[in-house]
């Protein structure tokens, strides 16, 4: 098993403000091959808080979570003798910002930054920079530009590969298709899912785009207020009707499907594009 | 790192939340100068029993002035235990022989060993560390098991002792007194209470509103950079940087992976800044009208010549005692 959160509670403490409750009573498997996870949520929700907690950034101020074998409590999560960058390296996670940690002179560099510091050598770790910077469709001719002078979307695949390059069980993405054009988008899902079709790494990833969940994910968990509220596959998602209360979208094909049975009374329940296109066909000739 | 005070406004209601930013300004400048001029032992420990009073009266709790003095406390327990160590002027007080043999270093260390293991389970962490040095230092100097190898004298002189306690006092009562000042105000009111404060300076073509500014900016800006930090911290931890460990070249990598990515955002949050205020239309130098007016009240005259008299005083003693 990869990441096994119980009864997780975070509590944000800061001196001029009262004690704000991120995530409230969260539990969680997430297995360590094969999960292709989407983590939807209206923003504040909470999904950021609790990334950070799959790779030991922060401690449950309540409840535990086991991250492949080891087990972090508040009170563990102090004890420097646990040591949390072994965890780090097996989850990857990237951030929803890519302006928080680019820092060497070149992209190269800066991808080959984690690795590096897994214990990699030099060479090793340049080799897997640049592979990863391959992956997310960046070319030779990046390599040696300051990663300040990029893009938001390129800093953004920067980021990406910055983690991709260490090579973890378990990916975890905060927003890695925001900032991006709807074809970078695409592009960068269907690395994930290569990536994962090729050595069975777990996906985790956070996104507001209904689409991107109903195309790529086998699983949705769905935050609000810091709960979780839903935890199963996107199809029983979009039949629930919780759905507005959850500050959630549908995607723009079940759009489709609504319009065309409110407007022209399509009787007939569609799922996939072609049973659409099969039910407009009838519908004309009918 | 999140629980750092310096600049950092605390929402509240009591007498020093309502004062005037001008008094307040005043006020502790006034009281700078008289714990300048200080230089009696017991008029210092009544200043500082005065601020242990304003602080319940003004509805602040010590804790949060803790917080403020906590990033210094190094700097304050260095000052002190130089001038006790290498001031040794006036009476010698009392000398510490340490003495050092097999057994007894060992016991302090021991003892050391539990304050460091210990201190996971209290939250005094400092106290305790206190109540270790005092334990280590007894066993070192009174207790003599086997031949010795080798001591130490500590020699505490009279002028040591006073000047150790009395400059402790005097940075532990003007950072409190800052602290006071920026829990209780508000950056814009700060802000505008200096822009008045320094206007004075305009005759001599200062241009006071910038400066206003400028230290308004800065404050306003310390927590929220502070914050950026922790964020930074985090995402490179991400990617393997473990800050609490690594060798001195390591620690040279931790460090710049910080710092760079800081100076970016810094600058990229002053140029959204600059452009949200010309947005506004902000032009440097042009006079502005302010939404919320100061007004006087009585409690600021009464604030106001209580500073006063407190500094005279001050003066007074320092001149006739
Ligand atoms: N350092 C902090 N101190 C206090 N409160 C915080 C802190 N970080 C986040 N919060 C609060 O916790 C809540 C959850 O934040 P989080 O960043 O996890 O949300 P999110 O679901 O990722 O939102 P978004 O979709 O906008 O990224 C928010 O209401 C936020 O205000
Ligand atoms: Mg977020």
């Amino acid at each position: 098993m990869g990441i096994r959160l119980h009864a997780v509670s975070h509590v944000y403490q800061s001196i001029n403000q009262p004690p704000f409750e991120a995530l409230k009573n969260v539990s969680l498997t997430i297995q360590a091959t094969d999960e292709f996870i989407a983590l939807v949520g209206e923003t504040g929700s909470g999904k950021s808080t609790l990334v950070q907690h799959f790779n030991a950034l922060m401690a449950p101020t309540s409840g535990e979570a086991q991250l492949f074998d080891v087990t972090l409590t508040a009170e563990t999560f102090k004890d420097k003798k646990i040591k949390k960058t072994p965890i780090r390296k097996r989850i990857g996670l990237v951030f929803q910002f890519p302006e928080y940690q680019l820092f060497e002179e070149t992209v190269l560099k800066d991808v080959a930054f984690a690795p590096k510091n897994f214990g990699l050598s030099e060479e090793a770790a340049i080799q897997k920079a640049k592979d990863a910077l391959r992956l997310v469709g960046l070319d030779e001719s990046f390599e040696a530009r300051s990663p300040f002078h990029l893009s938001g979307g390129e800093k953004k695949r920067v980021s990406i590969a910055g983690i991709l390059a260490m090579e973890p069980d378990i990916l975890v993405l905060d927003e890695p298709t925001s900032g991006l054009d709807p074809k970078s988008q695409e592009m960068l899902m269907d690395v994930f899912t290569s990536i994962q079709n090729r050595t069975h790494t777990s996906i985790v990833f956070i996104t507001h785009d209904m689409n991107w969940v109903e195309r790529y994910a086998k699983r949705v968990l769905v935050m609000k207020a810091g709960s979780l509220v839903f935890d199963g596959t996107p199809h029983a998602l979009f039949q629930r009707p919780e759905l507005a209360d959850w500050k959630m979208d549908v995607p723009d094909r079940f759009k489709v499907m609504q319009y065309l049975k409110t407007h022209h009374s399509f009787k007939d329940p569609v799922t996939t594009p072609d049973e659409l296109i099969d039910a407009i066909i009838r519908e004309g000739q009918s | 790192m999140k629980n750092i005070v310096i600049g950092r406004y605390i929402p509240g209601d009591s007498f020093l939340y309502r004062m005037d930013p001008r008094v307040k300004l005043i006020a502790l400048f006034l009281l700078f100068v008289a714990v300048f001029v200080i230089d009696e032992l017991w008029v210092m420990v009544g200043a500082l029993a005065g601020i242990l009073v304003l602080l319940p009266l003004g509805k602040i709790s010590i804790k949060k002035v803790y917080f403020g003095l906590r990033p210094l406390l190094f700097l304050l327990i260095f000052t002190f235990v130089f001038q006790i160590l290498f001031n040794t002027q006036g009476r010698l007080l009392t000398t510490l022989v340490l003495d050092f043999d097999p057994l007894n270093v060992s016991l302090a260390g021991l003892i050391f060993i539990a304050w460091f293991y210990g201190k996971r389970w209290t939250s005094f962490t400092f106290l305790s560390f206190l109540l270790a040095l005092a334990a280590i230092l007894t066993v070192l100097s009174q207790v003599t098991f086997l031949r010795s190898f080798g001591g130490y004298t500590i020699a505490i002189y009279e002028e040591g002792l006073f000047f150790a306690v009395f400059i402790l006092l005097r940075l532990v009562i003007i950072v409190t007194l800052s602290t006071i000042l920026t829990i209780t105000t508000k950056p814009t009111d700060l802000n505008l209470g200096l822009e008045r404060v320094l206007k004075p300076l305009k005759i001599v073509k200062v241009n006071t509103e910038e400066i206003a500014m400028i230290i308004g900016i800065s404050l306003r800006y310390i927590p929220t950079l502070l914050d950026e930090a922790n964020k930074i911290i985090l995402a490179q931890a991400s990617r393997g940087v473990d800050f609490q460990e690594g060798k001195f070249k390591e620690k040279i990598v931790q460090i710049i992976s910080l710092l760079v990515p800081m100076f970016i955002i810094s600058f990229q949050r002053s140029d959204e800044l600059a452009n949200a205020m010309e947005a506004r239309c902000f032009v440097p130098g042009k006079p502005r009208t302010r939404l919320n007016q100061l007004t006087w009240k009585p409690l600021d005259t009464f604030v106001l010549v209580v500073s006063l008299v407190l500094m005279v005083a001050s003066i007074g003693v320092r001149i006739l005692w």
